[in-house]
């Protein structure tokens, strides 16, 4: 096949989707190219699409998608060796567009290609994009396994498997310690099992953040997520860290699958599919360059992930969204050269999600640099609350004594204020 | 429930062409290994002198990629590989 668009999105995930739905919604012709079977069959999600920025694309998009549950329950829970604290947040509040909703990836990707289509966008899947094809410097097309397709302009949204991006000089391949490792299990329960280890009504989901034990060594924490009828259960962790601690992946998930506070919501459910992908932490300075001369980088390509909230899918379409809209300008104008496409990265700078990445960096690298901070929190956080509720003669000022002995004990205290001022500093 | 018994539940494409190639030299020198710990669909496994590359296990996290400098990984061609059911 040898044939010309007014613009190609390489992959059908939610970066390239929008993007295509932006473009086609005005008129361009798109192709959208996936390597996949079809959309979502090489996606992982671990479990939350916050609604906010899909709905702002397609208002009330979430009464007809492929959802799972609605996210009304929040909570962290902190892990010690023999003990957890679990702290929970839960709202009635009925918000239009409700926050966030489970979802997974197979179904929702479909759907959400079949939105694009719907608007003329071309999808072609099966079809793997090897390089993207210059012509007099700029960018005007890629090559695939299946023959060459030129454009106007390409939107690059491989997903945190950055190969283009690298052979086009865009970014360099990540080092381990920008890069996570999520392995990810669904598990599958009936219905009536999963609301009432939760206590959910109907299409309620509960969310749960695991810190602490078994990820102790780690940059990383654990999830539980409800669907309709399974569980997301699973982890993220730099890949460093497990090269460091020489923890296998499916070794860590049987762990963190055996801990009492997970277990209990799993058992007797039967394991679906086992998965296994890499989030994107390079955060703000290792984003690859976003535009060139006839191509726009979004979604995970683009390192478009924050660890602090559990964003990523979100930001693909934010990304998504702000690539088509400046494709779309630049076809009206008939310029695809890098200074018309650089408006895409005043758009991102200028958005909440990238002004967030842009304060929070660093951070990742001070965890790594002071390890002990994810096992001394959460270690200090139980073994206080064990101390408090303990009733055993004595006086309530000697357990406070006590309780600031353990927390001394686990982190000093000129760290912990060090630690404080920086948290502070990259989230305020 | 064993690594094995998980992986049998995926569904695949498999391509006759591997899509994973090591650097054997490199490996023979390699003293770390990380390709070993690293993969969650426990592709790879050394027996000395070689490593060996079980590609039609691979889930496509691409995580050995970053791991490890002398893995040459590349996308399975159109349509082959994983295949998620859930995702």
């Amino acid at each position: 096949m040898t044939e010309k668009f007014d613009a190609v999105v390489v992959g059908a995930g939610p970066a390239g989707v929008t993007a295509a739905y932006a473009m086609a919604s005005s008129k361009m012709n798109v192709a959208i190219i996936e390597r996949g079977e079809y959309p979502g069959s090489k996606n992982v999600i671990g479990g939350v699409l916050y609604t906010k920025t899909l709905n702002d694309l397609m208002p009330g998009f979430w009464k007809e998608a492929p959802l799972e549950r609605r996210v009304i329950e929040h909570s962290y829970c902190l892990m010690g060796k023999h003990e957890h604290t679990l702290l929970t947040h839960r709202s009635a509040r009925r918000s239009d567009p409700p926050n966030g909703y489970t979802i997974l990836r197979s179904k929702f990707d479909r759907w959400y290609a079949r939105k694009a289509q719907d608007l003329g966008a071309t999808l072609v899947t099966k079809t793997n994009v090897t390089e993207l094809l210059r012509q007099d410097g700029k960018i005007a097309g890629v090559r695939t396994d299946r023959g060459d397709l030129f454009a106007d302009v390409v939107i690059v949204a491989e997903g945190a498997n950055t190969m283009l991006c690298e052979k086009a000089g865009l970014n360099e391949k990540r080092p381990p310690n920008e890069m996570a490792i999520a392995v990810k299990e669904v598990v599958s329960l009936p219905s009536e099992r999963i609301r009432e280890r939760f206590g959910l009504e109907e299409d309620e989901g509960a969310a749960i953040e695991y810190l602490g034990e078994p990820f102790g060594g780690l940059v990383g924490f654990g999830f539980v997520y409800t669907n309709r009828e399974s569980i997301s259960v699973g982890f993220g962790a730099l890949i460093s860290r497990m090269v460091g601690e020489k923890i296998k992946p499916y070794d860590l998930m049987e762990r963190f699958k055996a801990e009492p506070s997970v277990e209990r919501f799993l058992r007797d459910g039967q394991v679906k599919e086992y998965q296994a992908h890499m989030i994107p932490e390079a955060g703000y300075t290792g984003m690859p360059r976003l535009f060139t001369d006839g191509a726009l980088v979004a979604g995970d390509s683009a390192m478009l992930a924050n660890p602090l909230t559990g964003e990523g899918a979100d930001l693909a379409i934010l990304s998504g969204r702000l690539a088509g809209q400046v494709a779309t300008h630049a076809h009206g104008v008939s310029d695809y050269s890098s200074s018309t496409l650089s408006e895409y990265q005043r758009l991102l700078l200028n958005s909440f999600a990238l002004k967030d990445m842009k304060k929070q960096s660093g951070l990742l690298r001070y965890i790594e640099e002071n390890l002990e901070i994810m096992s001394a929190y959460p270690g200090a956080f139980n073994s206080a609350l064990e101390e408090w509720f303990k009733v055993d003669g004595s006086t309530r000022s000697e357990k406070i004594k006590r309780i600031r002995r353990i927390v001394t004990s686990k982190r000093k205290v000129t760290r912990i204020l060090r630690d404080a001022y920086t948290f502070g500093r990259k989230l305020m | 429930m064993r690594l094995e018994e998980k992986l049998y539940l995926l569904r695949h494409v498999v391509d006759e062409e591997s899509h994973i190639s090591v650097d054997q030299e490199a490996c023979a020198r390699c003293a770390e290994k990380a390709c070993l710990d690293v993969c969650p669909a426990n592709v790879y496994s050394y027996v000395e002198p070689r490593v060996f590359v079980a590609y039609e296990n691979c889930v496509e996290c691409g995580t050995c990629r970053i791991a490890c400098p002398f893995v040459q990984w590349v996308n399975p061609k159109g349509g082959a590989g994983i295949s998620y059911r859930y995702g």
